[in-house]
């Protein structure tokens, strides 16, 4: 990487207390509710993530682990517990974004009396969200500017090229007239990460004529574009061949030796989970260290 | 920025959202063309009615008509306001063309000289206004005048041989309608040969005796010679009416001044002349109102009955006196313009029904959009700003298609007759042998606000359902 913001050891060398900490995660509950039966994801999970920190949270199949990493990215709302991101309780922010979303539908009380009172239920929301917002605002731009995602499915947009995928989170992040400005600057950011992805020489292919090892290329690109603080894996590897993974698992590691990029990664594979600095498992709802010496 | 880009995206490849553009744009196309058609119809029926009988109408509820007319004109025209007042005579008879068969007609008595001061009856006429025009030469002054050049002697001898003075009978304007003037099915107008070599037989009632009543009336028949037709585009005007000289008509009808004596007295009674209607000719800014006040003011000296409702004699301003036609257009107007509206509702549910459908379908990329940083605002607008893309696109392709059928609803119409052999726009229903073909600015700005609009409106629920979305469950969602 030529964009390396930190010296080219192995960040967690170095020695880091809570000072350091970008996400302190406590006491994190979060519930989902399946017809009559309530599952108990996590139960008072908490988690501690360094600058610089390459950590990997493993477990099974619907152990939770996916829910932590949204809710620890802004994407989810734990039912309590906290969340900060530099020592912004976006725990709350999430919570408060969850009510204003919630509002949206009506309640089954107010389908009952009736479409009137749902159609006016909409219209406050639709008020709320054109006047309020505030917590939705907030989160948007921390996930737009702080924080990266990297799906296992890649989630590119169909319509969109490889480059117009790397840049949407610039798009969004400003203005017509300020992204008119720096359009040609953010094109050459783009352009030159997608180049040290390997995926210069695809710049104007759709996802559809991508295979999935590029493809999610595209999408850790995209994570990159805005320069985030913490960049969010979620299985990046689960849905690609043995070989794909671990050009992608190199990928990571070349990000984190050479950047500093702090990243907390899901896996349910061990193997993979190895090449981070630390290694979290979730189980029972806990995040816990592994129970062999060679994993941690 | 990412708004417009992904409305351009997906306006570009989901082609599901076409069939919003094109709904759009036929709704748009097809209230504008009613709403151009019926609206012009009312606009060239008040052109018409305010164009044939002057700005406000000393009218008589009777055949038989007020006396004092020409102090009433006198008067009148001393108004300030008032252009021209002239003396008109209306009633009913019965006529044959050539010894064809009887019909029953209008008849109107003109003072042709002066009739143009105070409406557009001359340029209605073809051989003495229409004509010249086309052939670039300046229209001659209207009159009841013979054809010049035509033994008219020769040509009463071979229908009517015994009829005597024939040179000498008066000319006679038909209704275009009266003589089977009217459009081919290639739309144009088709006049029948050797119309003004025709003569007609027109029977009207003359008022006679003491009293002034039809009990006492006996037919009078005089015989015309056909010196133009008139088309005024009034169907119900040009197809039952005959204009004729108001002097000649009042001499028939027995309304001119007459002198007769008393029976029992020897006393020299003068009847005066009458009339059944003044058509006055107001200046441009004069209030219409106000002139009738004062009309009626001068009517009044001579009869106190004018004050009262439903007297036999009245003052309208064109309005009132065509109040039954224009209130039924207008109703009319009302109507269809409803119903049209009403039919352009389903836009706006198909809309909504797309976009839901859009919405659905997009439900992953909604997450993804979130994921990266998009509000829920943001991705409101994105659906939002995608209606209003739809509402104003297919609006302007409405007006434009719209506008090429309204301006060309005459051509399409008669195409159409050719081909299918009926005839939708019948002018003995809508009054006129042409349709309408102008568009109101004012109704099309209204129109295609309306039509965006719309498109918003359809758009909105689904928006503000795309905007309520969990990312974490639209990621998930399958």
């Amino acid at each position: 990487m030529t964009t390396t913001t930190r010296p080219a050891d192995k960040p967690a060398d170095k020695p880091r207390g809570v000072a350091d900490a970008v996400i302190v995660a406590r006491g994190v509950f979060k519930t989902f509710r399946m017809g009559d039966s309530v599952i108990h994801v996590l139960k008072d999970a908490g988690v501690v993530v360094r600058g610089g920190e390459f950590i990997a949270i493993e477990g099974r199949s619907g152990s939770g682990k996916s829910t932590l990493l949204h809710i620890l990215g802004g994407l989810d709302a734990a039912d309590s517990g906290t969340v900060e991101f530099e020592s912004e309780d976006i725990g709350e922010l999430s919570r408060r974004a969850a009510m204003e979303r919630q509002k949206a539908r009506p309640s089954r009380v107010l389908r009952l009396l009736g479409p009137l009172l749902a159609m006016a239920q909409t219209a406050a929301f639709a008020a709320r969200l054109f006047f309020g917002g505030g917590a939705d605002r907030r989160l948007a731009h921390l996930r737009n500017t702080r924080f990266g995602f990297v799906f296992q499915f890649y989630h590119l947009l169909p319509e969109l090229n490889v480059l117009e995928n790397t840049m949407l989170g610039a798009m969004i992040e400003n203005s017509w007239f300020a992204f008119k400005r720096k359009r040609a600057g953010l094109r050459t950011k783009a352009t030159a990460i997608l180049e040290e992805l390997g995926m210069g020489h695809r710049l104007t292919h759709r996802p559809s004529q991508l295979s999935g090892g590029e493809r999610q290329r595209v999408a850790i690109a995209r994570a990159l574009m805005n320069d985030p603080k913490v960049l969010f894996a979620d299985e990046p590897t689960g849905n690609l061949d043995a070989e794909t993974g671990q050009q992608i698992m190199g990928v990571f590691e070349r990000l984190h030796r050479e950047r500093g990029q702090t990243i907390v990664m899901v896996t349910h594979d061990r193997a993979l989970a190895r090449r981070a600095d630390r290694i979290l498992v979730l189980k029972d709802g806990k995040l816990e260290a592994p129970a062999d010496a060679d994993a941690a | 920025m990412y708004k417009l880009h992904l409305i351009l995206k997906y306006l570009a490849k989901r082609r599901i959202a076409w069939v919003s553009l094109i709904a759009v744009t036929l709704c748009t196309a097809l209230v504008l063309v009613v709403i151009s058609v019926m609206g012009g119809w009312l606009r060239m029926a008040r052109q018409s009615f305010h164009g044939l009988a002057g700005d406000v109408i000393i009218t008589s509820r009777s055949l038989s008509g007020f006396a004092h007319y020409q102090e009433f004109v006198r008067e009148v025209q001393k108004l300030p306001q008032v252009e021209a007042a002239v003396p008109v005579l209306r009633t009913f008879g019965l006529i044959k063309i050539n010894n064809g068969n009887p019909d029953a007609v209008q008849v109107l008595g003109y003072p042709v000289e002066q009739i143009g001061r105070v409406n557009n009856f001359p340029q209605s006429l073809h051989r003495q206004y229409e004509a010249p025009l086309s052939a670039g030469q300046a229209p001659p002054a209207p009159s009841f005048n013979l054809v010049p050049g035509k033994d008219y002697k020769e040509l009463a001898s071979y229908r009517l041989p015994k009829a005597r003075g024939a040179e000498n009978w008066p000319g006679m304007i038909v209704g275009a309608g009266v003589v089977g003037i009217s459009k081919d099915k290639d739309g144009n107008i088709d006049r029948p040969a050797g119309l003004l070599d025709a003569f007609v037989r027109l029977e009207v009632m003359g008022l006679s005796g003491e009293e002034i009543s039809l009990e006492t009336a006996r037919p009078t028949p005089n015989y015309y010679w056909i010196v133009d037709d008139s088309r005024t585009q009034m169907w119900q005007l040009d197809s039952k009416t005959v204009y004729v000289a108001f002097d000649v008509l009042q001499q028939d009808l027995r309304m001119a001044e007459r002198s007769t004596t008393n029976p029992d007295t020897g006393e020299k009674i003068v009847r005066p002349a009458r009339t059944t209607d003044i058509y006055i000719k107001a200046r441009p800014d004069a209030d219409l109102e106000k002139l009738k006040e004062d009309v009626t003011r001068i009517v009044a000296a001579r009869y106190p009955l004018v004050l009262e409702p439903d007297a036999p004699i009245a003052v309208q301003t064109w309005e009132e006196t065509n109040r039954t036609w224009l209130g039924a257009i207008e109703k009319e107007k009302s109507l269809v313009t409803f119903l049209f509206g009403m039919i352009s509702i389903v836009a706006v549910f198909q809309i909504f029904c797309i976009f839901y459908m859009i919405v659905v379908e997009k439900t992953r990329d909604i997450g993804i959009i979130k994921s990266i940083g998009a509000t829920s605002r943001g991705v409101a607008g994105i659906f939002l700003g995608y209606g209003l893309v739809i509402g104003v696109v297919g609006s302007l392709m409405g007006l434009g298609v719209g506008f090429l059928i309204v301006h060309y609803i005459n051509e399409i119409h008669t195409a159409l007759g050719k081909l299918t052999g009926t005839v939708i726009w019948n002018p003995e229903v809508y009054a006129f042998d042409v349709i309408p073909n102008t568009m109101n600015p004012n109704e099309v700005f209204w129109i295609v606000l309306i039509a965006i609009l719309s498109s918003v409106l359809g758009a909105l629920v689904p928006a503000i359902r795309a905007a309520g979305m969990h990312p974490v469950d639209s990621l998930r969602w399958e």
